[in-house]
């Protein structure tokens, strides 16, 4: 059995958001007849910096699960910290014979969701993280969101991009036409740093003409780090949809 | 295999007019041909209603944007009711043929992993997923099973969640009636209800965890400080596509999800592991 490396989503906590991590003990579903196999839920957080803010564990039961509110977990911890990433890996308890017992296992990603919840106006967005941390290189010239971007009510667009990667990037975003893919208008992020995140805002000013667009990249930090794709409507409402 | 030239490259997606939002399709062609896209339109209940051959010419690269609110006034269809649409993409060379012979090898390249994407909308309000559906529950190819972990469900006055549970088929003549088995566990891992449903062919069958809750007394002491539970699902004779919902019902708001298959959690699930793994759930649920 091998454990790869930590799964990240990133994180939103300020006066408006909060972000909420969902897991289930998935080990324990996949593999059911090892009974009372009780697994640590190791959860890490960055600051906008990449700078390692907190390290914690949880036990998770047989078929248990954990839910934690990153807004509830930096404020125990007297952390103050926008964005950044969540980053999580679940272990077999340790002191068990893990070759023996997961001899059938392959390797094992640690996926979670994350519930982007608005603390004003009551939006959600449930979305799952797209990366391991290290990745695999992207390695194409660009990339084309399969996402159609309807304009109607939309105030702003904002990319959010996490970088899963252990360096800096700069990664360019275009809105195009989607029959045509005719740019419309570009912004970048420059030097993203390693194990964080950002984001970049359009404002309706450089869209309104348009009812539909679709984002493309010149890069992207890892080979699946695609961002997430935020619309805020005109009464502050918003989704989160992965790219 | 013979496999009819409309189940080749298809996208099935469900209306939400019950929620009171249109729907909107955007097909996404990487299968190396241009093609010409059709849509089979079932009730939610799975029942066909209508076969429309041809919406249009889908080039190779590009994408094609169906309004679904157009589509079903352009079929003499009430625009109210809730449907289930699969979206065929045809490469031109089999145009004119009915049944092609095909490797599963060819199959799967003409599928390849393009997502497709599904939004829900109203005048303010938008929210939407991207997702694939490979080719599923076709005798040839293998029926498949489904084995669901759901970390991600969420009940308070204001929250509801529900599950979005599609049926569809790579078969042309798809009559599987797949036996759902659900349950609902507390953080702790400890199952508090459990239920067994049956999902029609082609149909779509929406699970309302709130209303599910309700038959339960002092349900509110299952669920978190974050109003969170865990969902667990297996399926034996079929797989099904999961799709995850949850809702501000007071503000009107929405978001929807895909779920992740056990092989994106564990790369060696797949084949008689996951057929052990998916036996012994359903054996001892």
């Amino acid at each position: 059995m091998l454990i790869a490396s930590p799964v990240a989503q990133l994180y939103i906590n300020n006066e408006e958001f909060d972000t909420i991590f969902c897991i289930g003990n998935f080990l324990s579903f996949f593999s059911p007849k090892i009974k009372n196999l009780p697994v640590e839920c190791r959860i890490a957080a960055t600051n906008s910096k990449g700078i390692f803010l907190l390290k914690k564990v949880f036990e998770l039961n047989y078929n248990g699960s954990l839910s934690l509110s990153i807004k509830k977990l930096l404020k125990e911890e007297n952390i103050q910290s926008e964005i950044g990433l969540i980053l999580c890996q679940i272990y077999p308890k340790t002191n068990l014979r893990l070759e023996e017992i997961f001899n059938e296992s392959g390797k094992c990603f640690s996926h979670f969701f994350i519930l982007y919840k608005s603390m004003t106006n009551n939006s959600i967005s449930l979305v799952h993280p797209q990366s391991t941390i290290g990745g695999k290189p992207f390695t194409k010239s660009e990339w084309k969101s399969n996402q159609i971007i309807s304009t109607n009510n939309l105030k702003e667009l904002r990319i959010y991009q996490a970088n899963h990667s252990e360096t800096n990037k700069s990664v360019k975003y275009f809105l195009c036409e989607p029959e045509t893919g005719s740019i419309i208008c570009e912004n970048s992020l420059e030097s993203i740093e390693a194990m964080t995140a950002k984001f970049i805002s359009f404002d309706k000013s450089k869209f309104f003409n348009y009812s539909n667009l679709c984002l493309k990249t010149n890069n992207l930090p890892v080979g699946n780090g695609k961002p997430l794709v935020m619309k805020i409507f005109e009464d502050n409402s918003f989704t989160i949809i992965h790219g | 295999m013979l496999v009819h030239r409309t189940k080749i490259n298809q996208f099935t997606v469900a209306t939400l007019n019950f929620l009171s939002f249109k729907t909107k399709v955007c097909l996404n062609n990487k299968t190396g041909y241009d093609g010409l896209v059709n849509c089979f339109i079932y009730g939610h209940e799975g029942e066909k209603i209508k076969e429309v051959p041809n919406i249009g010419k889908i080039k190779n690269g590009k994408s094609f944007l169906i309004d679904v609110e157009n589509l079903l006034s352009e079929n003499f269809l009430f625009t109210k009711n809730d449907y289930v649409l699969t979206f065929g993409i045809v490469p031109d060379a089999f145009n004119n043929i009915e049944y092609i012979n095909i490797d599963k090898e060819l199959l799967f390249k003409l599928t390849g992993p393009q997502d497709h994407f599904v939004e829900y909308y109203n005048e303010n309000y938008s929210f939407g997923v991207l997702y694939n559906i490979p080719p599923i529950n076709h005798k040839e190819i293998g029926m498949g099973s489904l084995l669901l972990q759901a970390p991600k469900i969420f009940c308070s006055q204001e929250l509801n969640t529900r599950l979005m549970i599609l049926n569809p088929s790579a078969q042309f003549e798809y009559k599987t009636f797949s036996r759902l088995k659900y349950k609902l566990l507390n953080v702790a891992g400890e199952c508090f209800l459990k239920k067994e449903v049956i999902i029609k062919p082609n149909s779509c069958l929406i699970l309302d965890i709130k209303k599910t809750l309700a038959e339960i007394k002092n349900y509110q002491d299952f669920i978190d400080e974050n109003d969170f539970c865990q969902l667990q699902a297996v399926c034996e004779n079929s797989t099904l596509i999961p799709l995850t919902i949850i809702s501000d019902e007071k503000n009107n708001k929405h978001t929807i999800e895909h779920s992740m298959p056990p092989i994106a959690y564990d790369d060696l699930m797949v084949g008689e592991r996951k057929k052990d793994v998916v036996k012994w759930h359903a054996e001892n649920w």
